[in-house]
Order: structure tokens, then sequence, then C-alpha cells
């Protein structure tokens, strides 16, 4: 009884074991597949809504971002933007 | 993967491709699930793009990774930007993806599921893609040049004169269109009116909170604006059900009309950036994620589609628009298959952003077929509905009648069963007061959508909710192609007015703004006024000459696409390009000719007008209106026709001239550039 008692400790300690093993594997694989692919779509978001653009603009004029500083990127990109067709 | 295992793994594609492609086109008289559709679009792009898009990557276009794009040479950091390549990708699919691949075969549907799906499959695989990524490659090798540009240095001066003017008809009949249906429906609807209304607000404090509190962190406003809506949605219930509150938004079509055009003028000549960049920004957060919700319901719900495979009214005898499955199906679906309008985007920002030529196979080609998947979705939306429904929500007054009853009876005569009682029993469900005669293509795809969504979340108490989500969802990105194409179109006429006097064309000189704004919406709101007042519902004329007008700019960036892959020396390659554009040729001078000269009615603009002439209310001035507007747009479908004819022969002159040694071919590209970065990524 006790070595079956024991035996059944072995087993589910194993079983934990592999399944921790399994989840931690999963882990690696979400992180390993998923890091890439979230911030391929938060970068593809922050191209759709602007948001490189205004990066990329701070950067070329050396600029804090500020409400003075995004008023001047509109004011820059407005144009452009204006110009920008939408698709039916 | 070994080559064997390859090829499996597309004969298996194939297979499959083919298999549901065959259950969608045989079976007769039973329904069939929806998820036949997906799969038979799934597999035809996969197999289109793995195949038919490589032999046009390297043998039709040759495209060449060692080539300097623009926005290696030109980067500046603003408009040319080396962009990683699935940042590309969704940039362009959010602005292709538009309201006209949900729209157009939401009314294409009355002719059944078959003609619609196969259409889209077949349009978007060989013409459509296509079309996007060759004007998309040439652009890139023209440092992002536009296709009317193109068209000047390709086939002369007129062709870009013709894609000048193809342009702008397009933006003018497009914007009419869409106010139309937003028009549809919002009227007698003060859930959705309210709903929209609250969008003002809303935008303006996403503005505040965009430059005040979290300059450039339009993300973030984007979430909050979106939960913001979700609330507006939840108080239009309220709205609705509180006459007090509800009846300053229970409006009429004209009332609506005028409200729309004052905005569309507002939006266009105002220093409104404030409210209409977060309403931008908000519509396109909107898109995207209610297609990726529509497209985790079709698949998590495997709808069955109630329509038949085809109809009666294959005819051309429908109530939701006159005319034969050929051609009107054609030009009614463009925006799914293939749309003139993609080559202005392809043409416009995407080529500036492409780090490497051999990009544009995905995100030309890709970004397509990935539009033409969403048109299936609309298909599906529109087909999951009993027939008896759908042609309730569709057909016009004018034909089915003003009384619920009667409406009723003649659409269970026409074969599909529905009663008053179950449409009252839908809009209550819906949270509308009624459900009869709202063309457009909107209410009904919105009911679809709520369908699959309060099937797959929520339950039937959510139905109103999904249903006003749905018009929000429509109504807000559509009076964002109303804002954005009105700026545009006006800053086309500004251009083309400066070479007749030079003020006309600065564009921060304020009289110019006033006047050329006010030309344009004048131009679509003549268009949208001219739907609300017809009796038949105003898509019936008005959708027919936007998909020929649509199918016009197509045929522009085809010719052009012809023209410079026979002056590359490739002219054996020219029918990848070739046959769409013979096609397209066939599809829109038939429909041209139906629309100006059928002796129907309802098919043809003349005969309605000498119907109504000779009718007992010929000399009230309601009748003389109606009579000018149907002559109106048979004179503007004849010009859109001439334009093509007249494009066509500059076309062929060049080709024959060039084919036939008479005239060097010289392409206008830029000079080739070795890429700096080839080293670095291993090409």
């Amino acid at each position: 009884m006790i070595a079956r008692q024991g035996s059944l400790r072995d087993f589910f300690a194993r079983l934990a074991d592999t399944l921790s093993d399994l989840l931690a594997r999963l882990a690696d694989t979400v992180r390993v597949i998923g890091a890439p692919l979230f911030s391929g779509l938060r970068e593809t978001l922050r191209e759709i809504f602007d948001e490189s653009a205004y990066a990329r603009f701070l950067t070329r004029h050396q600029l804090e971002t500020s409400p003075q500083s995004y008023a001047e990127f509109l004011r820059e990109s407005e144009t452009t933007r204006s110009r920008r067709p939408r698709c039916c | 993967m070994s080559k064997p295992a390859r090829a499996f793994v597309w004969l298996a594609v194939a297979a499959a491709g083919a298999l549901s492609i065959a259950t969608i086109a045989i079976r007769r008289g039973e329904e069939i699930n929806a998820m036949w559709l997906v799969v038979a679009a799934v597999c035809s792009y996969a197999l289109g793009y793995r195949f038919y898009s490589k032999f046009i990557a390297a043998r039709v276009l040759a495209l060449d990774a060692l080539r300097a794009t623009p926005a290696e040479r030109l980067e500046n950091g603003r408009d040319f930007v080396r962009t990683n390549k699935w940042v590309v990708f969704g940039h362009h699919f959010a602005a292709i993806a538009g309201p006209g691949p949900l729209v157009g075969p939401v009314l294409a549907a009355q002719f059944g599921y078959l003609p619609g799906t196969l259409w889209i499959l077949t349009g978007a695989v060989f013409a459509g893609c296509v079309q996007d990524f060759v004007i998309l490659l040439f652009s890139v090798r023209r440092d992002g040049k536009s296709l009317t540009e193109m068209a000047k240095d390709e086939i002369g001066r007129l062709g870009g004169f013709i894609a000048y003017i193809a342009v702008i008809s397009i933006i003018v009949i497009l914007l009419g269109v869409c106010a139309l249906i937003v028009v549809n429906a919002l009227k007698a609807s003060p859930w959705g009116t309210f709903t929209i209304a609250m969008t003002i607000p809303i935008a303006l404090l996403m503005g505040v909170y965009l430059r005040r509190i979290r300059p450039g962190k339009v993300l973030e406003s984007s979430i909050l604006g979106f939960l913001l809506v979700l609330l507006a949605i939840w108080g239009g219930q309220w709205a609705s059900q509180t006459p007090s509150v509800g009846q300053y938004f229970t409006l009429t079509a004209p009332t609506l009309a005028i409200l729309i055009i004052i905005y569309g003028f507002a939006a266009s000549a105002l220093p409104v950036w404030l409210l209409l960049a977060p309403r931008d920004y908000l519509s396109t957060f909107v898109k995207l994620g209610t297609i990726g919700m529509l497209a985790l319901g079709i698949i998590a719900l495997r709808p069955t589609l109630h329509m038949p495979a085809l109809t009666r009214f294959i005819d051309g005898s429908g109530p939701v628009f006159a005319g034969n499955l050929f051609p009107f199906a054609f030009v009614t679906i463009a925006c799914g298959a293939i749309s003139g309008f993609h080559s202005l985007i392809a043409s416009g920002t995407t080529p500036k952003l492409i780090s490497r030529e051999t990009e544009t196979r995905m995100v030309g080609y890709g970004a397509m077929a990935c539009e033409s998947m969403v048109a299936i979705m609309a298909v599906i939306a529109a087909c999951v509905l009993q027939p008896g429904t759908y042609f309730a929500i569709n057909s016009p007054a004018g034909i089915v009648g003003q009384a619920p009853e009667a409406a009723a009876a003649t659409i269970s005569n026409w074969g599909f069963g529905v009663t008053a009682a179950d449409m009252q029993t839908l809009a209550h469900a819906v949270g509308e007061q009624t459900l009869f005669n709202r063309t457009g293509g909107a209410p009904a795809f919105a009911v679809g959508m709520a369908h699959i969504f309060s099937h797959s979340i929520g339950g039937q108490a959510l139905m109103a909710i999904w249903y006003h989500f749905a018009i929000m969802f429509e109504a807000l990105f559509i009076l964002t192609v109303l804002d954005a194409g009105t700026r545009v179109g006006r800053f086309m006429v500004q251009d083309a007015l400066g070479h007749v006097w030079k003020p006309l064309g600065r564009t921060s000189w304020y009289p110019s703004i006033l006047a050329n704004s006010a030309l344009i919406v004048a131009a679509w709101g003549y268009f949208l006024w001219q739907g609300v007042k017809d009796p038949l519902g105003g898509i019936n004329s008005l959708w027919p000459l936007f998909g020929i007008s649509n199918q016009l700019l197509a045929t522009v960036a085809l010719c052009v696409a012809t023209t410079i892959i026979i002056k590359l020396g490739r002219a054996r390659f020219a029918p990848v390009t070739l046959l769409p554009l013979a096609w397209l040729v066939a599809v829109t001078f038939s429909a041209s000719y139906y629309k100006i000269f059928d002796p129907n009615p309802r098919i043809g603009f003349l005969a309605h007008a000498r119907l109504l002439a000779t009718g007992a209310t010929a000399s009230a001035p309601a009748t003389a209106r109606l009579i000018f507007n149907d002559r109106l747009d048979a004179a503007v479908t004849g010009i859109l026709i001439l334009l093509i004819a007249m494009i066509l022969i500059e076309s062929a002159a060049e080709w024959v001239r060039v084919l036939a040694g008479r005239k060097q071919a010289v392409v206008r590209e830029s000079p080739f550039v070795n890429t700096r970065f080839a080293a670095e990524e291993q090409i």
C-alpha cells in the first residue's frame, strides 16, 4: 500500500514536471512567435496612425514631445495628409 | 520543406479550392454553409499569390531586389521612408479597404450568392490584384509618381488629361453615392443618428487629448474614442426610447442630406483639423477592428447561406437595381474584384514606403487579396439573411410599395416568403421603427452582421446593439471617406484652376478654398440630392454610375500598365494586363450602353426620361427636375464612355507604333541605382 502511494506520488510529481516543462516550452514558443508578431502589429498600427511619422518628425527637428511640437507636426503634415485619397 | 512535400501541400490546396468552388457552383435548391465560400476564397488567393503573382514578379516585371527604391534614394523622413514590409502592407490595406467591398457585394446579392462570389474570386486573382501590383511597381520605379503623371508620361498628354477627368469623376460620384448610403441608413433612425452625432464631441475630446494631454498618442486616444463610441451606441438606445430627445434625431432623408452637405463643405473649407484628424483615426481603428471581428464571427459561427445560388433577378428585373447579370454584376462589385481607385493609393503614399522592389508583390497583390476577402465576408453577411428579409430591406418603395403589407405581399409573390409581422419583429429586435425600403446596402449589411455577431456573442439580447454598432461603423468611415475625398477633390480642382489663374491654385488663399470647396461639394451634393429625391431609391441609378466611373479609372490604370509592359520589350506578357483590360472594356461599354439607351425605363436613363415626359405629371416642376436628372446622368455616362474610347485609341496607337518599330520604346523609369542594403540584407 505504502509502495503504491509512493509510486502514485512519483507519478503525479512526474506529471507535474512534464506539465510545467510543457508550459515553459509553450511560453517560450509564444514568446518566440508572439513577441515579433505583437511588435509587428504595434509598429503597423503606429505607422497607420501616424505615431511613427510624429516620432520621425521629433527626431528630424530634434524636438521633445510637447503640445507645441505636436501642433507643429500637424501643421507640417496637413497638406500631405489632405491630399491622401481614401478608397471607396 | 522538401520539394515533393511542397508540391503535395499545394496540390491539396488546389483540390480543396476546386472542391469548394464546385460545391458553390453546382449545388442548387439546398442551402450551403458559408465556410465553402471562405475555403474557396482562401485557396484561390493562396494559389493566385503563390503561382500567378510569382510568375508576374519574375517574368513580366522582373523585380530586382538589388535596385534601390525611392524610399531609399530619396529618404527624407517625411514622405519617403524605408518601412518594414508588414507595416507597409497594413498601411496599404487600411487605405484601400473602404465601404465599396462591403456595399457592392450586398447589392449584387440580389442575383444570388454565386455570381458575386465567382466574380470576386476571379476578378481579384486575375485583374484587381494584378492591377494594384503592377501599378505599385511602376510607381516605385518612377519615384512614386501618381497614376495621372504616369499616364501623361507613358501614353501622352491626352492620357494624363483623361486620367485626371476619371479621378475627378470617380471622386464626385463616389462621394454622392457614399453620402446617399449614410442618408438611407440614418433616415428615421434616432438611434443611429444620435450615435453618429455623438462622434463629433468624441472626436473633439480625442483632439484635446491628442494635442494637450498626451501629444501624438493616437492609439491611446483611438481606444478612448472607441470606448466612448460604444457608450454613444448604448446612449442611442436611450435617445430612441425617450421621445423628448428622440424627436431631434428622427430626421428625414432631405434633412440628413442637407446636414451632410453642410458637413462636407465645413470639412473641406474650414480649419477643423482638430475635429477631422481624430475622427479619421477613430474610423480606421473601428474599421480594422470590425473587419477582424466579422472574420472571426464567420469562422466561429459557420453560418448557413439562405439566399439561393441564383435568383430569378438575373434576367434584369431586380428590385435592388435593374439590369442583367452581365454587365451589371460586374460594375456593381468593383472594390472586391477590381477597383480603379486602388491605383491612386498604389501610386500615392505606398510606393514611397517600399524598401525593396520584391516587396511590391506582397503589398500590391497580397493586400488586394485581403480586400477581396472582405468582399466575400460581405456576400456572406448579406446571404445569411432570409431572401425575403434581404429584399424587404433593399427594395425601394417605388417597386414594392410603401405599406408593409403590400411590400411583403409583392416580395412573397416573387417566391421569397416574408410577412409584415416578421419584418416588424426584426425591426423591433434591432431597435428600428421599420426595416422596409432601407435601400443602399448598409442596413442589410448591418442586419447580416448583427445576425452573425448576436449568434456568436450576447445572443438576441444584443442584436440591437450589434446592428447599431454596424451602422455606426459604416456611417463613420463613409463620413471619413466623404471629408477626405472632398479635400482631395478640392486640391485637384485648385491645382487645375491654378494653371488658368494663379491665385486660384494657392491652397492658402481663402476665397479660392471657399470657391473650390463649394464647387466640389455642389457637384457631389447634386448627385446626393438627386438620389434622395429618386422614387426608385437613388442607388438604382447612382451605384452603376459609380461602378462605371471606377472601372473607367481601372481601364486607365491597365492601359498605362500594358503600355509600359510593351515598351519594356515584354509584349508577349502583355495579356497579363490586356485581358483584364479587354474584360473591363466589354463590361463598361455594355453597362454604359444599357444605362443610356435601354428601352426599359428602370435601366435606361433616356427611356425613363421619355416615360416621365409622356406621363400625366409631365408639366410639374418636380417631374421636369427628374427628367433633367435622367438626361444629365445619360450625358455623364456618355462622356465617361467617350473618355474610355479615347484613352483606348491613344494607348493602342502607342502600342502599334512601338511594336511596328515606328517609335523608339522609351520608358520613363528613374535610373537604376544599386541598393546600399544589398549586403546587410543578404540579397
